[in-house]
């Protein structure tokens, strides 16, 4: 175990009416792309809703030896990114280069940002190719843009855990593989865990998978063990077939029947 | 780098220097009128006092206002919407009935500040209960509001032998401004002032989305609730001095954002609380001189909250017809 990987070991977790999680317990590798992939429902936005303890439980999670119960509301800040839909600030609109200083507000003290923080703001632009993006506003933007944007709100805090849930959600092909692209560029400085329930998107994506279906680990390991344990067909209740290209997994297609 | 980028920075700057220098100056004439210098002129004592009460009543009404539309993210409400200045109205009325001796001001402040914090909570819930958008928090407040309107009207008639002027406090007006006030405007000022400095970072998280807050290290729930509570207070408080004035704090945000271009809770809310001064310091001007200059019909004026209200509400339908044109709601 490294000392910066996350793991959980949670007695119960849920929401006030709907318990989801009952005797969790998963270790996520630190400096790897980690998919959480599972069917609508499985537990996967809760599961990374509680790593920045937004869902209450029960039992322990350590975030690189520490346990997250102790830690300050800041550290969490500092430390994690979540990201999932954003609400559009319909009514005020905001632009896409004030919402990424924006992402950047808990690391600065007072009101206004520094150079430093413009500088960043610069940087995540051209690192994600929306420069063209900047002055436009957040409602004005199509969902493959957005997707960029907020995929840059979460990176520039420049946090050690990255928490994306659905970052393919509403995209087409093109976008879906750009976002896979952006993503795995960080991979290795960032511990990075998504949420999907693409598994296409997911095996070109992660390199570590955990499997859930109605809050229980279905399986966890690398791309073959999941694929020898035919663990994804278990999780969605599907019969696939597997398409390879110079031995690499590239597809992933259900049989309908 | 785009204009804005290049002068956002100084917008900030600029107004907070306003502001304090605003406040330097209503401080040095509040001292020269009460140490003396002014006071053989009882009209420079009289206008002082009422320009100042038009400008930091606006002040505080613009920039709470902004905070409450920020915090519940919904551009529809101010003070008047909410129920919240009818709330405080209410309660100094109620509080004139059952006291007979003239209450200090800041105890009539205290009073209106809990009056709205009751009518707040009152809408809050009901609005709540069915379903929190921003049109059940404009219907839960015209419900409230007429409530203690109704109510207020009822309880104007009774306490009119022992304030004259109560009756003012259902229009909104500046007529029977006592100089006593402006300290305690001047305090409710800073209090807003501060109030805003500590808010701006948690609204603008708030803006992006609850969860998007959460993991900034805001608790989406608590900061939304004690922001709208404390603005509304401060913003209710302000009836004891003036009675209801509508339509400042929704309409003063806008113009901000307007010329702003932007809803950075950095910088609406001041630009916000310096457009809110001005607008009812002319419209203040403007209800003192209608009936005198331009009809010369009769001795008198007309209480500046309908000036404001004549311009504020066809304003206020003009965002919900823009809100809701492009949505089949």
């Amino acid at each position: 175990m490294k000392p910066s990987d996350i793991v959980v070991d949670v007695k119960s977790a849920g929401y006030r009416n709907k318990l989801v999680f009952e005797n969790l317990r998963i270790k996520i590798p630190s400096g790897k792309i980690t998919a959480l992939l599972g069917p609508n429902g499985s537990g996967k936005t809760t599961l990374l809703k509680m790593l920045f303890r937004r869902i209450k439980y029960s039992g322990k999670i350590l975030i690189g030896f520490k346990e997250l119960a102790e830690m300050s509301n800041r550290e969490i800040a500092r430390l994690i990114s979540y990201m999932g839909e954003i609400a559009l600030p319909d009514m005020m609109g905001l632009k896409v280069f004030e919402a990424l200083l924006i992402s950047r507000s808990s690391l600065y003290r007072g009101l206004i940002e520094r150079q430093e923080d413009i500088r960043e703001a610069e940087a995540v632009l051209r690192e994600l190719g929306i420069e063209h993006l900047s002055e436009r506003r957040l409602d004005e933007l199509s969902s493959g843009e957005l997707r960029k944007v907020v995929l840059g709100m979460a990176l520039i805090k420049h946090p050690k855990y990255l928490l994306l849930d659905e970052p393919d959600s509403h995209l087409d092909m093109l976008s879906r593989i750009e976002i896979s692209r952006i993503i795995k560029k960080y991979s290795g400085r960032t511990t990075i865990i998504i949420a999907t329930h693409d598994p296409v998107f997911a095996v070109n994506t992660a390199e570590y998978f955990v499997l859930l279906r109605d809050g229980r680990v279905v399986d966890e390991g690398n791309l073959e063990r999941i694929v020898g344990n035919k663990s994804i067909e278990k999780t969605f209740g599907v019969k696939l077939k597997y398409i390879y290209e110079d031995n690499r997994l590239v597809g992933i297609i259900p049989i309908y029947d | 780098m785009s204009i804005y980028r290049l002068f956002k920075r100084k917008i900030l700057v600029f107004s907070t220097i306003l502001l304090l220098l605003l406040s330097a100056l209503v401080l040095l004439g509040f001292l020269f009128i009460h140490l003396g210098y002014g006071s053989s002129s009882i009209i420079y004592e009289y206008r002082f006092n009422r320009i100042m009460a038009a400008s930091l009543v606006g002040l505080i009404l613009g920039l709470t206002g902004a905070l409450l539309q920020s915090s519940l993210r919904n551009p529809l409400v101010d003070h008047y919407i909410l129920g919240i200045g009818s709330g405080g109205v209410f309660a100094v009325m109620l509080f004139y009935l059952v006291s007979s001796a003239t209450a200090a001001l800041a105890l009539l402040t205290i009073v209106a500040g809990i009056g709205g914090l009751a009518a707040l909570i009152i809408t809050i819930m009901v609005a709540e209960a069915v379903g929190g958008s921003d049109v059940a928090y404009v219907l839960a407040g015209i419900g409230v509001n007429s409530m203690f309107s109704g109510a207020s009207l009822l309880l104007s008639y009774m306490v009119a032998s022992k304030n004259p002027f109560i009756a003012y406090a259902l229009v909104g007006s500046f007529v029977a401004v006592d100089p006593g006030w402006i300290p305690l405007l001047i305090f409710l000022s800073i209090l807003s002032f501060i109030l805003y400095i500590f808010t701006a970072k948690p609204l603008n998280a708030l803006l992006i989305g609850d969860e998007y807050a959460a993991q900034q290290g805001y608790n989406p729930r608590v900061a939304r609730l004690l922001i709208v509570l404390l603005s509304g207070v401060i913003g209710a408080s302000v009836v004891a001095c003036c009675g209801l004035i509508g339509f400042i704090g929704l309409v003063s945000p806008h113009i901000a954002r307007l010329l702003l271009g932007t809803s950075d809770n950095r910088m609406v809310p001041v630009i916000a609380g310096i457009v809110g001064a001005l607008l009812l310091l002319l419209s203040d001007n403007f209800s003192r001189l209608i009936l005198a200059g331009p009809f010369l019909v009769s001795v008198g004026e007309v209480p500046a909250g309908a000036i404001v209200s004549l311009f504020g509400a066809p304003f206020f339908l003009s965002i919900m017809i823009r809100r809701f044109r492009g949505r089949g709601a």
